[in-house]
């Protein structure tokens, strides 16, 4: 279990993410949804350590992320498929994909979790000596989520995946995230595609200026008044 | 055509000890944002150190390496905690280390005064014994520099390119914030790059304590054509560095062969600015380039 409680981060004076709380099990997909702004990256990171909180807790089962140094979070189970990909664009896939498994723990089942992440993406084995940056934007996609696999994580934090894909490729990129749970892993997911997303989904939270207002599973979200007027227009 | 064969051996052996000067300076700047001024100041105490040794306590003067590689290392370890430690940026680093530049030649000027300190060359015989390859002959010594050029270059090329080590230096060279999200530990990683450089001017500093008469001010003629090398050669770009030792060599041994020998040194830096008013980046491109963001 994923569990950030009364988390609170703020950009120098303006506080953006104020008492968020949620849990994510592992193997199944929750949805963070919200408009632009509402604070969703600054969450993703938050919970990656990637930026500093000014209050609450985020653990993994019993360790506590905080306390850890940067770059051992990845080793507690929490890996980020950020937005925008933020690939190693001058490195070739593989080497994109070796990266993703530099943690201590990912590097005992290299071998093992590099077929696996090939067998799912057979086309990154294709591009595997290629450069990262001359990658297709959905072959770009895929590698940022195989980078994140290969971490071998328990929970893998996707920040808008579907970004700038064409509807063929949103599709498929969707069916690759529901193809993670099978490996027992916990999404959490951030998209702006909310119809699609609460497809995949069986949880979600609502974050709007820097609050979660909203919270429940699919049915509940779907019947809401508020998700079907800003977020599915209906 | 003998003539010619000389002129291009020297050029290369000539281009093996600046690419062993140049290697370490090239790696700080290109991987560890620091344009290491103090370099030249490790490079010189090395000398001073192997002059000691060898006359001092009788060492052979090539077995001082063996002394001076870790205390390059040391000294370049050292610095890198300091920079990281206060958070020194590229431009901080370059003021920073000029200084230490500056004090260490002080330094340097009280301990050994500034008289001309020369190996004698009973105890120093590489440096008027040569290699024979047929009828050509080579410095015994800076063929030395160019066999430890070669290994600490090619050394470091496989070290970035082939290593878990390496993947991690370059990852996080282009984003930081990634690299470390999959566990790359840089302060730890940055040790062992900054380690490397200072043992390659340990080495050097050998090298140049065989070579040449030591004063404190010795290694100031050095600067301009090492940073030559360093800039055509590609921050961090092991093999680039090889290159552009070996075009600034060949400039300086042509010149001083069929041109006038005192014009050697400012040829190799004419050279600089040609090629860098075509190619600013250099004549090989770095290693690795920091995202745009």
């Amino acid at each position: 279990m994923l569990e950030v409680r009364g988390l609170h981060a703020a950009y120098g004076e303006a506080e953006v993410l104020r008492d968020v709380s949620l849990t994510v099990p592992e193997g199944r997909i929750v949805a963070l949804l919200g408009p632009n702004g509402a604070g969703k990256t600054t969450l993703v990171k938050a919970i990656a350590r990637l930026i500093p909180i000014t209050a609450g807790q985020v653990s993994v089962g019993e360790v506590d992320l905080q306390r850890l140094p940067r770059h051992r979070v990845v080793e507690a189970g929490v890996a980020i498929v950020p937005e925008g990909r933020r690939l190693f664009t001058q490195m070739t896939v593989e080497e994109n994909l070796l990266l993703g498994a530099y943690s201590h723990t990912a590097r005992a089942s290299l071998k093992e979790t590099l077929a696996l992440v090939y067998a799912r993406f057979p086309r990154l084995e294709e591009r595997a000596n290629q450069r990262a940056g001359t990658l297709s934007g959905g072959e770009q996609q895929m590698l940022a989520l195989g980078r994140g696999l290969m971490a071998t994580p328990r929970f893998l934090l996707m920040d808008e995946p579907s970004l700038g894909l064409s509807p063929l490729l949103t599709a498929q990129m969707f069916a690759l995230i529901e193809g993670v749970t099978e490996l027992g892993v916990g999404v959490l997911l951030v998209e702006q595609n909310v119809a699609r997303t609460l497809e995949i989904a069986g949880y979600g939270y609502v974050l709007e200026q820097g609050r979660i207002v909203q919270e429940g599973d699919r049915e509940a979200l779907l019947g809401s008044e508020r998700i079907r007027e800003a977020y599915l227009a209906l | 055509m003998l003539i010619l064969l000389q002129t291009l051996a020297t050029g290369i052996v000539l281009a093996g000890l600046y690419s062993l000067f140049a290697i370490g300076l090239s790696l700080g700047w290109g991987l560890l944002h620091t344009i290491n001024f103090a370099h030249f100041s490790f490079v010189l105490l090395a000398a001073y150190v192997t002059y000691e040794l060898s006359t001092a306590a009788g060492w052979d003067p090539v077995v001082t390496m063996v002394v001076t590689a870790p205390i390059g290392a040391l000294l370049g370890l050292g610095l890198q905690l300091f920079v990281t430690t206060f958070k020194i940026d590229v431009f901080g680093t370059l003021i920073v280390t000029f200084g230490l530049f500056l004090i260490f030649e002080a330094a340097m000027a009280m301990r050994w005064t500034a008289d001309l300190l020369r190996l004698p060359s009973e105890i120093n015989p590489y440096f008027t014994s040569a290699v024979r390859i047929g009828p050509i002959r080579v410095s015994m010594l800076l063929t030395i520099a160019t066999a430890l050029a070669v290994l600490a270059c090619v050394g470091v090329w496989w070290l970035l390119k082939h290593t878990r080590t390496g993947r991690g230096i370059r990852a996080f060279v282009q984003e930081p914030e990634m690299a470390a999200a999959f566990g790359v530990n840089y302060p730890q990683l940055s040790l062992v790059i900054a380690g490397i450089a200072g043992a390659t001017a340990g080495l050097t500093g050998t090298i140049l304590g065989m070579y040449l008469s030591l004063t404190p001010t010795v290694v100031e003629v050095w600067i301009a054509v090492v940073f030559a090398v360093v800039l055509l050669g590609g921050l961090a770009n092991p093999i680039g560095v090889m290159g552009a030792a070996f075009v600034i060599g060949m400039v300086e041994s042509f010149t001083r062969q069929f041109a006038d020998p005192a014009m050697a040194r400012l040829m190799a830096l004419v050279v600089l600015i040609i090629v860098l008013v075509f190619r600013p980046e250099g004549l090989f491109k770095r290693l690795v380039q920091e995202a745009r963001e």
